[in-house]
């Protein structure tokens, strides 16, 4: 409901309320606007598989979405891979690029192994992944497995990692999801 | 790092130049001690009651009515006193007087079998509340509340519920609106904090209040915008200016999370009764709380407040300086922290959480660290023939910090910190009557800044309120009414980049302006036997907050991606309400209906499409304004079957929907019934007043949501039982107030709709409360000046 003219009220009442309240206003507000500061935003997923009978045969995969929650959609790679074979599959990056130099949070995740668990579920296509390394707890981790390929097929590949400080036990169920990615996969 | 504008040495000055300004011509201008207070006390059959003891507190002076019931104390000065009637039979009532002209006070006394525990009073007339409904929680009843939250404190009260996040975050609820649609005016100063937040609990210590009123429905015209659910008047008792030293200590135990509350009071006032002072301290800590099977990892708090007053009164001038702090730091169940929509999901499958705690005072991530710091500087000066003319100016800093459980969690870093700062002044002349007419014409102004640190949710902003008012009220005999008007206007800045989470995004500085006009009138009428009918109707209004606006991000915990909208514009509302009340010597109570129709209705609109993040999927929840309509009923009745047993029942009920769409709206309470029985118990040896009273609530399931409201079922209805029994012991020559109450005395296991972490886990099961209240220290008694 507008009842006075707003622009001729609202320097009235901007008055007012500058005389009422003192001098405390009066300072020009030019507090700068805080870094933005995403705490721990994930924003790509990158995958690295070297084929275990041709080292010179690498794919890399990268779920990406710069802008983090919201905005823009992700964009996601397709892992192209081999039938019938053997990979070495890494989680080679994991990145945080909001802030203007991209910071790698893969360093920290291997830091705290002991509460992180990387977990794989392939569906639709011909693919297995068994997790290859272990943390200083002797539980799986997930940094590291072997991915082997079947027949010509179609699917994805979601790969999991859940935070569980103090309560990992090997399993996928106990903690918080830090990364939830599902890559499309193509054997042929 | 940012810089709080602020300082203290700027506020040392503000509050010199409104002392200089108001404080010298008030003292100058003293006046003689010579009012007159007179009166009348009655039963509420309207019986005059002969010898009934009229005392006023403050001077310790005392009276006694004669045949017909008439008192009169005279030689009084100015000031406001706190007059106590008593008869014996009837429950004492204790009325504030602003005396300032010679000034006539009409009593009605309830027989003491119908003042029950839960002193519920509805229709009563205070003048310093619209004539809306309302209800009063003091004396015993406020007692049986100590160490409970606010939130916790007023749910027995018809039309009151609470919104939780977890155990220990609890938000008061009035007829289904909560956060930003109730105010609470903590000591005479409108509390602004981020209480939009449904996980923000009302930094307000209920140990300052002698008296807690909630005013049900809208009440824009008298406290301002955002008055369009109700209000909560946290009123701490006026200074006494009895010259000596005393005070109180309280006391609070309880079983179920191992609670400690403790709160002294200590006040009194210089020998010649020109300053009185007033000193309050309290803690409270907790550990984890316990559902009947297992504890909530961490759920315990710490909290400590404290207040300072210091009053000046000489002739017809008062002024009072008061400043409170409000320090919690508080642990959020552990179970509830979640990453995306699957963790959600499969925390709802399971029946019981993976996380479970022990007893333990250990508080960790997630938590909140919260201060709320308040100081207050009023004056008063009574004009002759015209008025008391009242200037208020009030600071407050809200600095809340919470702190997430992150993988890179530095010691005493925290993920996002807010830091508002609200100024505002308040001014205006409570009239004298002129022609019947009596009532208060106002301005007020406020100034608001505020800050964020580390994650974004809302913005920086800058807010300019300013509203007039003016509210009169005429009685002639049986008959009074009410009617007032005023004009409230806000222009808001918003400081932020265009895309938040983008560090290079240029800055932009979004404008808004908001108006409106509103109005009340409203109606009572006394009939014989105590019967008391009354009607009004009430606009209220509400610009959009800040949340509403700008909101963009995930809502951990409930695995939401909350996204504001800068085109919303204010919500109106108008509040029907008609009731009947009836207090007697045996039956008490009263009967309500309301109906709110709510223009430009904010809500958060449950998400139908996933948002895709790195986590994995959330689902998005928008702000969106619909027209609603809230109505429903309160009912409460007590019948005094004995003169040693009386029983009451309570029951309340909130409809509300969607106009546009027909359906029902989400986060309503459910229906809520409740009967008890009240057993006054002879004195025995040095326990005197000796009371024990049972209640059985019944919450119902909440039926009134469709699937695509939420996330989960809501959870079946449930019944509680709570015990109360309360004593007075003379010990050590003090009087001495000792209670022992259990709350689900069955442990029941049940999950409320209305909190938050129901997906996560159960309720609390039995607690235990102890609470024990020890006066202390005596004054000198004087007679009237």
């Amino acid at each position: 409901m507008r009842i006075l003219p707003t622009s001729l009220f609202n320097t009235c009442l901007r008055a007012t309320a500058l005389l009422a309240l003192g001098l405390s206003s009066c300072s020009k507000d030019e507090t700068p606007l805080p870094a933005v500061r995403e705490n721990e935003l994930i924003t790509s997923v990158r995958l690295k598989f070297v084929n275990q009978a041709n080292p010179a045969d690498v794919k890399l995969a990268t779920w990406k979405d710069l802008d983090g929650e919201g905005g823009n959609p992700p964009i996601i790679d397709a892992i192209n891979l081999l039938p019938n074979a053997v990979y070495t599959m890494t989680v080679d990056a994991v990145l945080n690029e909001t802030s203007s130099k991209s910071e790698d949070v893969t360093a920290e995740i291997v830091r705290e192994a002991n509460n992180h668990l990387f977990v794989y579920k392939p569906t639709g296509a011909s693919l297995t992944v068994a997790v290859t390394d272990k943390d200083a707890k002797g539980l799986p981790f997930g940094l590291q497995a072997n991915a082997t390929t079947g027949a010509v097929s179609t699917g994805s590949l979601r790969v999991v990692l859940r935070h569980q400080v103090g309560t990992k036990d090997g399993t996928e169920t106990p903690g918080s999801t830090d990364i939830d990615t599902t890559f499309p996969v193509t054997i042929r | 790092m940012f810089s709080f504008v602020p300082s203290i040495s700027h506020l040392v000055l503000c509050a010199l130049c409104l002392f200089s300004l108001v404080g010298v011509p008030g003292v100058a201008l003293a006046q003689s001690c010579s009012l007159q207070l007179s009166g009348t006390v009655a039963s509420q059959d309207n019986e005059t009651l002969p010898a009934a003891s009229v005392r006023i507190i403050e001077l310790n002076i005392n009276s006694i009515t004669n045949n017909e019931g008439f008192f009169d104390l005279a030689g009084l000065c100015p000031g406001t006193y706190h007059v106590e009637v008593s008869y014996l039979g009837f429950a004492p009532v204790v009325r504030t007087v602003e005396l300032t002209v010679a000034t006539k006070l009409t009593v009605a006394l309830m027989p003491v079998a119908n003042a029950l525990n839960e002193v519920v009073t509805t229709g009563q007339r205070q003048y310093d509340t619209p004539l809306a409904q309302q209800s009063v929680l003091e004396h015993k009843a406020l007692a049986l509340t100590r160490g409970q939250s606010l939130g916790e404190a007023l749910k027995n009260i018809p039309g009151l519920s609470t919104i939780q996040t977890g155990p220990s975050i609890v938000k008061p609820v009035i007829h289904g609106m909560h956060s930003n649609r109730v105010l609470i005016y903590n000591a005479g100063v409108r509390q602004e904090g981020q209480q939009w937040g449904s996980e923000h609990a009302p930094e307000v210590d209920p140990f300052v209040a002698n008296r807690v009123t909630v005013v049900k429905g809208a009440a824009s015209v008298m406290y301002g915008a955002d008055a369009v659910g109700g209000i909560i008047l946290v009123e701490p008792a006026p200074l006494d200016y009895r010259p000596g030293l005393r005070g109180r200590v309280e006391s609070v135990l309880m079983s179920n999370n191992g609670l400690g509350a403790l709160s002294a009071t200590a006040e009194g006032a210089a020998p010649h009764g020109l300053l009185s002072y007033r000193v309050q301290l309290t803690t409270r800590q907790a550990a984890n709380a316990r559902t009947p099977d297992y504890y909530l990892k961490n759920t315990g708090f710490r909290e400590y407040n404290g207040s300072a007053a210091l009053g000046f009164a000489k002739g017809a001038f008062t002024t009072e300086l008061y400043a409170s702090t409000f320090n919690t730091h508080l642990g959020i169940y552990e179970g509830a922290h979640i990453g995306n929509t699957t963790d959600l999901m499969a925390a709802i499958e399971r029946t019981e959480p993976l996380i479970k705690g022990d007893f333990s005072y250990a508080i960790g991530r997630p938590y909140q660290l919260v201060g709320h710091h308040l100081v207050k500087f009023k004056s008063s000066y009574d004009l002759p023939r015209v008025g008391q003319l009242h200037l208020q100016y009030s600071y407050q800093r809200n600095d809340r910090k919470e702190y997430d459980l992150v993988r890179q969690a530095y010691e005493n870093e925290y993920q996002l910190r807010f830091d508002l700062t609200t100024q505002a002044v308040d001014a205006y002349l409570d009239h004298v009557s002129v022609g019947g007419l009596r009532g208060k014409i106002g301005v007020n102004a406020q100034h608001q800044q505020n800050y964020y640190d580390g994650r974004y949710l809302i913005p920086f902003f800058t807010s300019y309120n300013a509203g007039a008012f003016a509210t009169e009220r005429w009685t002639s005999g049986r008959l009074e009414l009410e009617a007032g008007v005023r004009y409230d206007q806000r222009h808001m800045q918003a400081r932020l980049r265009q895309v938040p989470t983008d560090q290079n995004s240029p800055e932009i500085r979004p404008a808004f302006d908001y108006a409106q006009l509103t109005g009340t009138v409203g109606a009572a009428y006394q009939l014989p036997a105590g019967w008391r009918l009354n009607a009004g109707a009430a606009k209220g209004w509400r610009p959009p907050s800040i949340n509403e606006l700008f909101s963009q991000g995930v809502h951990h915990s409930s695995a939401r991606y909350e996204l504001g909208d800068r085109t919303l514009g204010e919500e109106s509302t108008l509040n029907l309400y008609g009731g009947v009340a009836k207090t007697g010597p045996r039956l008490n109570g009263e009967l309500s209906f309301y109906h709110n129709t709510l223009d430009n209705y904010i809500y958060l609109r449950p998400g139908r499409e996933a948002v895709l993040t790195v986590r994995g999927a959330f689902l998005a929840y928008n702000y969106v304004q619909v027209n609603a309509e809230i109505y429903g009923t309160d009912a409460s009745a007590s019948y005094r079957l004995t003169d040693w047993l009386s029983a009451s029942a309570k029951y309340s009920a909130v409809r509300a929907y969607n106009r546009q769409s027909g359906q029902h709206l989400e986060l309503i309470p459910a229906d809520r019934v409740s009967g008890g029985l009240t057993l006054s118990l002879p004195d025995w040896a040095r326990f005197a007043d000796n009371t024990l009273s049972v209640a059985v609530v019944h919450t119902a399931r909440q039926w009134r949501v469709r699937a695509d409201q939420d996330v989960a079922p809501p959870p079946a209805g449930y019944t509680l039982c709570n015990v109360d029994f309360s004593t007075e012991a003379r010990l050590l020559g003090q009087p001495m107030t000792l209670s022992l109450s259990a709350y689900n005395l069955f442990n029941t296991t049940y999950r409320d709709y209305l909190n938050a972490f129901r997906y996560f886990a159960p309720e609390t099961g039995r607690n235990v409360a102890l609470r024990l209240a020890v006066p202390f220290g005596h004054s000198s008694s004087t007679s009237p000046k």
